[in-house]
């Protein structure tokens, strides 16, 4: 059958219909235009910008009556993280939808459409009263929307005292395939009216609904911040002192281990590098935040710290920011790199970091690392230099051997972002498990024709 | 009791449960037996359901209501303070006058009525641990008058292993010079186990003859070793005498000066409250003070203590009627002493002893067991 | 199918002993802690995941209901029987199976008491955050299912926080493993959606619980107050000047009665309201902290504002709070607790509704609620005996839930909706949310043998 002949009128109906819907000037339909949308080798026929969640669920529904599939995306910056799409016909962005609906900071919550970067939502927040936020400080501070993030669940350091996503989201409001606009939860803190949903969709990357109001908790800022820096020498120092901090009554808000390759990036103010760094994150009142610099650094030194820097509240923002950009970072010095994520028991922080490292240096490459040691998740960054086609079986094999360990270690690794010649050659989620089949009924129940970001997710659902 | 006198005495009771379901938590029958009938809640609900015509005295009704320890700790957790335990005796009352119970009942209520005591053994046999005791005086602690009156109990005077309590009482009685008897032959079963059977109007014939010789003998004081014959005497009986726990008692001597500790103890026990001596009847603090009064003696108290204790499987006629969920109930309690770190416990109920020394025997733990009286008289030296 | 075979088909499975189907066994599996009941076919009590598995199975193939229970507790008619079925009761599955203190982990069968496992965690310094009221019975089972909440939520979050995985039984008798002791595991949560899904969804047989180091100190006052708004505003007042402390807890004065009658906690009796906090975390700054509290108080009318000195008069505090509930059916025989939920800022407005509605029904509504999280529980007093009483007590009762509704928050809190507000979820849910929903228990269970029933509303279509 000749399929171009039916593909063009059904691509003109579209776009007129889309129309319709958003108007002419929020549509992109030129095709140099679309190339910034491209995606592994696939473009979409129309990129459409709904204003309104009304808008969004009528777009949604054509799509879905059409069989047309559908990519959300707000800056796009983790466009990278997932599957080869199957399909990409319409670009849904949620650029537009960008209003804080119901900043309510007496209450602790704040209701605003995922068009927003999180960190225009902080500025405003940190504006409110006494001054508010939303505790969640995932990578790509300037651009990530707040529908980026909780699509993927991205987290960032502080996530040990404060949770992620899934800690964080009291309502939803979603528009599901066949275009209803699902509400779950609301804006209380406790709420068992009905099922969670908004955990199905909290990391569902935009495979069951287009996320377009999210609620989150707030809290107050702290009174104040500080960081500890605290050089090691040797992998097992860092990890037994952070674990050390992890056991004790004290609160830190994070605790990152970041080997010298990070460290050699971000360049943080300390005098001895060491071989590996523990950054200490504090949040409270003053009184603590006082003694726990005081007294972790004490034990610090005694457990072989090489130095005990101290960021105050000043200079300790750049330095959380640049771990959490750090990819970015390496992305705009045009580094060619493979990023990771791995999750494992976190008492095996040690024998993952040393095994990763083991691994990249006779793979012959360069290979960051940033743990949330206390989370038992790590964030590596093999830098595949020039030539990636040469090395791609070795770097096939770098990958196998990660994720074996990783899941020696109870866990599981996922490829954030690879080059197009790996990422075609992998599955980016790595093996699914025996809880996969149900992931596939809950997807076919609620997107029967597949239509949202098809092929992305896990298992390829 | 029929449905009609359930409904008027005790409707209003059990319609005050609202099933929270908190009693489990508690419930060391149904921490053992894992089922909603073991449950206080339950046995509410089912007398509820009787009341209200809901259900039918059936076999289960039968069973549920005859396996209860009467330990009361529900009532004790329970905020509103259900008398459970009333509502299954009543339970059980009803349930005897439709001759449905379990006929080891029966056993017991013939031997009460021929011999007066549980074991349907001649009743002259009551001074039978004596026997082993050296020096005994001529009256055999058989006075004709006396300002105390030891009430020694069915359990203690015929089961082996109760026998060491009346041996030492008598002793510490005898060292610290107190004018004492016991009724010997003459004392008669002081009627717990026809309340706990469902039959207290068969307990008279025993209350009338037991308050009948305190007043013959003159005595100012009745003393009891067993807390359910106390409880008991509290409850049911009426008499001008004081009465009193042997802890009571020895705590009282001991104030008095005629008891004094000359051994000094150097361990650690812990100490479990009976039921009927300590949220029955009140009694938590006499036996501490007593500990506290040995020297070296070291005391850690159990998870659950004073109002809070728990029982140990052999209240309520429950030993009697299901050994296997008594001696179950029992193996909680050692392994609730076990936690303590300790290897000797100590109480003050020859019934208690039975329960739990007998588990730890029949499953060879390690365990000391001691009624108090063994523990005073040893440090009395 | 009739009875006896089930009998023999399930004594095939766990032997005749643990199966129970006596008139008398169905009556008292046929209640829970709520108002209503319901009779079971028959009632099997499971050793291990297998022979839930297995008898899961048979019931999937006869299409026979299972309804999952532990001890009870539920306040929402949850684990009624309504349609018959097998009670699946799992007071044989109570152990511990393991404390990971390394991995910050407990692993646990859900038939477990919740404060079982906590005595356990005390001799290791640690804890499990979550504490309902019912917590020295309720299984753990039974808080995955109902995702129970506690007074120390506002600070810790609720059950769905602290459960991170889960052997499940699906309806058909497969056993999966939902998440597990690391985090973020790829795929869909479904942890997240099975927690609060009050048995309709899937049977956990073992849970893996996130716990914590033992907070260093903890600081708990009382505020005492003339009017019930006074104390009302006073929790916004606490939370609006920055500080979330663990616990905000308010007892109005028919509480305090009961309360005193039964635990005496020292609560005096002329007050119209007590308002307790407690603050936990390091000690510094907490005497601070704490001051400033006490100051709020007393700037929204406290008469008096004290704080415990020694953990016996905490102990006594907590008596009195967790005690409430029991005390009140000291003074009628029945209450109905009613569990909505409102942003805490509204709480005054809607207190004085809930007397409203007192007053129209002619009713005694005695009120205790952890106000830190806007989650009221209205008691309503009665003698369930008096069929017109009833009858009104029900009206009243979803009277209230509108009320919360109506205010911006939810019908429950913590509590369920079960068998209690089927008809209230339209209070809060659109018909595409509710079918949203049944699409997920489509997916978990096509045939609805779990728990049928509960939660979702029949929908016309």
């Amino acid at each position: 059958m000749g399929e171009g002949a039916r593909d063009m009128p059904k691509t003109e109906k579209l776009v007129w219909r889309l129309k319709e819907i958003v108007g002419e000037s929020h549509i992109i339909k030129e095709p140099d235009n679309l190339k910034d949308y491209g995606l592994d080798g696939k473009r979409p026929k129309v990129v459409v910008f709904p204003g309104t969640i009304s808008e969004v669920s009528k777009v949604v529904a054509y799509a879905n009556e059409q069989s047309l599939t559908l990519l959300p995306m707000g800056n796009g910056t983790k466009l990278g993280m997932g599957g080869i799409p199957q399909k990409m016909n319409v670009v849904l962005s949620t650029l537009r939808l960008n209003r804080m609906t119901d900043c309510d900071c007496d209450n602790l919550t704040l209701s605003a459409e995922c068009g927003i970067p999180l960190g225009e939502a902080q500025k405003r927040l940190s504006q409110e009263g006494k001054g508010y936020f939303l505790p969640l400080d995932p990578p790509f501070t300037k651009k990530a929307t707040l529908g980026g993030i909780v699509a993927t669940n991205s987290s960032g350091p502080r996530r040990l005292l404060y949770g992620t996503a899934r800690d964080l989201i009291i309502g939803t409001k979603a528009v599901f395939p066949n275009g209803d606009i699902v509400a779950s939860g609301g804006k209380t803190v406790k709420n068992v009216s009905g099922y969670d949903m908004c955990k199905l969709l909290i990391g569902s990357y935009g495979t069951l609904g287009i996320l377009c109001e999210i609620t989150f908790k707030l809290l107050p800022l702290p009174e104040r911040t500080a960081t500890l820096l605290l050089p090691f020498v040797r992998l097992e120092e860092a990890v037994q002192f952070g674990r050390e901090i992890l056991q004790s009554q004290y609160l830190p808000s994070s605790i990152e281990i970041l080997n010298e390759m990070v460290v050699k990036k971000i360049k943080p103010p300390i005098a001895q590098q060491g071989n590996y760094l523990v950054a200490i994150g504090l949040d409270g009142v003053a009184e603590s935040i006082e003694r726990q610099v005081s007294e972790i650094g004490e034990r610090a030194k005694k457990k072989g710290a090489l130095e005990i820097a101290v960021l105050a509240s000043e200079t300790h923002p750049s330095f959380w920011k640049a771990i959490q950009d750090f990819s970015e970072g390496l992305a705009e010095e045009g580094a060619n790199f493979i990023s990771f994520k791995s999750n494992f028991l976190i008492s095996r922080c040690e024998e993952v970091m040393g095994s990763y490292e083991k691994i990249a240096r006779e793979s012959g490459v360069d290979c960051g690392l940033i743990c949330h040691s206390g989370n038992g998740v790590l964030y590596s960054y093999v830098l595949a230099g020039k030539g990636v086609r040469s090395k791609k079986e070795s770097l096939l094999n770098l990958i196998k051997e990660f994720s074996s360990v990783a899941v020696k270690n109870e866990g599981h690794l996922v490829v954030e972002s690879a080059p197009p010649d790996i990422k075609k050659r992998i599955d980016v989620w790595g093996e699914p498990r025996g809880d996969y089949e149900i992931m596939r009924r809950l997807k076919k129940e609620i997107d029967p024709k597949g239509i949202l970001n098809p092929g992305r997710f896990v298992g390829r659902i | 009791m029929n449905r009609d006198e359930l409904k008027v005495q005790f409707y209003d009771e059990v319609a005050k449960c609202n099933h929270c379901g908190f009693c489990l938590a508690h419930c060391p029958v149904y921490t053992v037996a894992g089922r909603e009938w073991a449950t206080p809640r339950g046995k509410n609900a089912l007398v509820k359901a009787i009341i209200e015509g809901k259900i039918d005295w059936t076999p289960e009704i039968e069973e549920t209501l005859f396996r209860c320890t009467g330990c009361r700790l529900c009532t004790q957790t329970c905020f509103p303070a259900v008398e459970t335990n009333q509502g299954v005796l009543a339970g059980r009352e009803c349930l005897v006058d439709r001759k449905q119970y379990p006929k080891v009942i029966d056993r017991v209520v013939e031997a009460l009525e021929s011999h007066y005591n549980i074991l349907n053994e001649p009743n002259v046999n009551r001074t039978l641990w004596m026997d082993k005791l050296e020096g005994i005086p001529d009256h055999r602690f058989q006075k004709e008058k006396a300002k105390v009156i030891y009430f020694v109990g069915c359990v203690a005077a015929f089961y082996p292993m109760a026998h060491k309590i009346p041996q030492t009482f008598i002793q510490i009685l005898n060292k610290a010079d107190v004018d004492f008897t016991i009724l010997g032959g003459e004392e008669w079963c002081c009627g717990f186990p026809l309340i706990q059977a469902g039959m207290k109007d068969k307990m008279q014939k025993l209350v009338e003859h037991n308050q009948e010789k305190v007043k013959d003998i003159g005595a100012e004081t009745v003393v009891f070793a067993c807390p359910s014959c106390f409880h008991t005497w509290k409850e049911k009986y009426q008499t001008d005498a004081e009465l009193l726990h042997s802890t009571q008692f020895i705590e009282r001597l001991i104030g008095e000066g005629k008891i004094a500790f000359q051994n000094g103890a150097d361990r650690t026990v812990t100490y479990h409250d009976p039921c009927d001596l300590g949220r029955n009847s009140k009694v938590f603090d006499a036996p501490r003070n007593i500990l506290k009064k040995i020297p070296g003696l070291n005391l850690i108290e159990l998870e659950g203590n004073r109002q809070l204790s728990v029982c140990c499987g052999g209240g309520g006629d429950l030993e009697m009627i299901d050994p296997a969920l008594s001696a179950a109930i029992a193996q909680r309690k050692i392994e609730e002493i076990q936690r303590t770190g300790t290897e000797e416990v100590v109480t003050s109920c020859q019934q208690c002893i039975r329960t739990i020394s007998g588990y730890a025997r029949k499953h060879k733990i390690k365990l000391k067991v001691k009624d108090i009286t063994e523990v005073v008289l040893e440090a009395m030296g | 199918m009739n009875r006896e075979q089930m009998v023999e088909e399930l004594s095939k499975i766990v032997g005749k002993e643990n199966i129970l189907s006596s008139e008398t066994d169905l009556l008292l599996y046929g209640y829970d802690a709520s108002l209503f009941k319901g009779k079971p076919d028959c009632i099997a009590f499971p050793g291990s995941t297998q022979e839930v598995s297995e008898i899961v199975r048979f019931c999937h193939r006869e299409k026979i209901p299972v309804i999952a229970r532990g001890s009870g507790t539920n306040l929402s008619g949850g684990t009624i029987p309504t349609k018959g079925g097998i009670i699946l009761h799992f007071s044989r599955m109570n152990k511990v199976l393991e404390i990971d203190i390394e991995n910050q982990r407990a692993v646990v069968e859900t038939g477990l008491f919740t404060l079982a496992l906590k005595n356990q965690l005390a001799r290791h310094g640690y804890v499990y955050q979550p504490d309902p009221a019912s917590e020295k019975v309720s299984t753990f089972g039974g808080n995955f299912a109902e995702n129970s909440g506690g007074p120390h939520c506002l600070k810790y979050g609720v059950t769905t926080n602290h459960i991170l995985g889960a052997e499940v039984v699906l309806s058909d008798g497969e056993v999966i493993q939902v998440g597990g002791k690391v985090l973020d595991a790829p795929g869909y949560d479904l942890t997240g959606i099975l927690v609060g899904s009050e048995g309709t969804l899937g049977i956990a047989t073992h849970l893996t619980l996130r716990i914590m180091p033992k907070s260093e100190a903890v600081k708990t006052m009382l505020a005492i107050y003339n009017s019930l708004e006074d104390a009302g505003r006073t929790v916004s007042a606490i939370i609006a000047d920055g500080i979330v402390p663990a616990t905000l807890e308010i007892l109005d004065k028919l509480t305090i009665k009961a309360v005193e009658e039964s635990v005496h906690a020292g609560f005096p009796l002329d007050a119209e309201a007590v308002l307790l906090i407690e603050l936990d975390g390091l000690k510094d700054g907490m005497e601070r902290l704490a001051e400033r509290i006490m100051e709020i108080c007393r700037k929204n009318n406290a008469r008096e504002v004290k704080s415990a000195k020694t953990e016996a008069e905490r102990t006594q505090l907590w008596a009195g709070r967790k005690g409430a509930f029991g005390a009140i059916s000291r003074l009628r025989p029945n209450y109905l607790v009613c569990d909505g939920t409102v942003p805490r800022t509204k709480l005054p407005e809607v207190l004085a509704q809930v007397m409203e509605v007192s007053k129209k029904y002619g009713l005694t509504i005695a009120n205790v609620f952890h106000a830190g999280d806007g989650n009221l529980h209205p008691l309503i007093l009665f003698d369930e005996r008096d069929e017109e009483e009833l009858r009104k007590v029900h009206l009243a009762g979803s009277e209230i839930m509108k009320l919360c509704a109506d205010a911006g928050g939810t019908i429950s809190g913590e509590h369920g909706i079960g068998t209690e507000k089927m008809k209230e979820m339209f209070f809060v849910f659109s018909l595409q949310d509710i079918a949203a929903m049944r699409k997920v228990k489509k997916a978990f269970d096509p045939e609805d043998i779990y728990n049928p029933g509960k939660i979702l509303p029949e929908v016309q279509t």
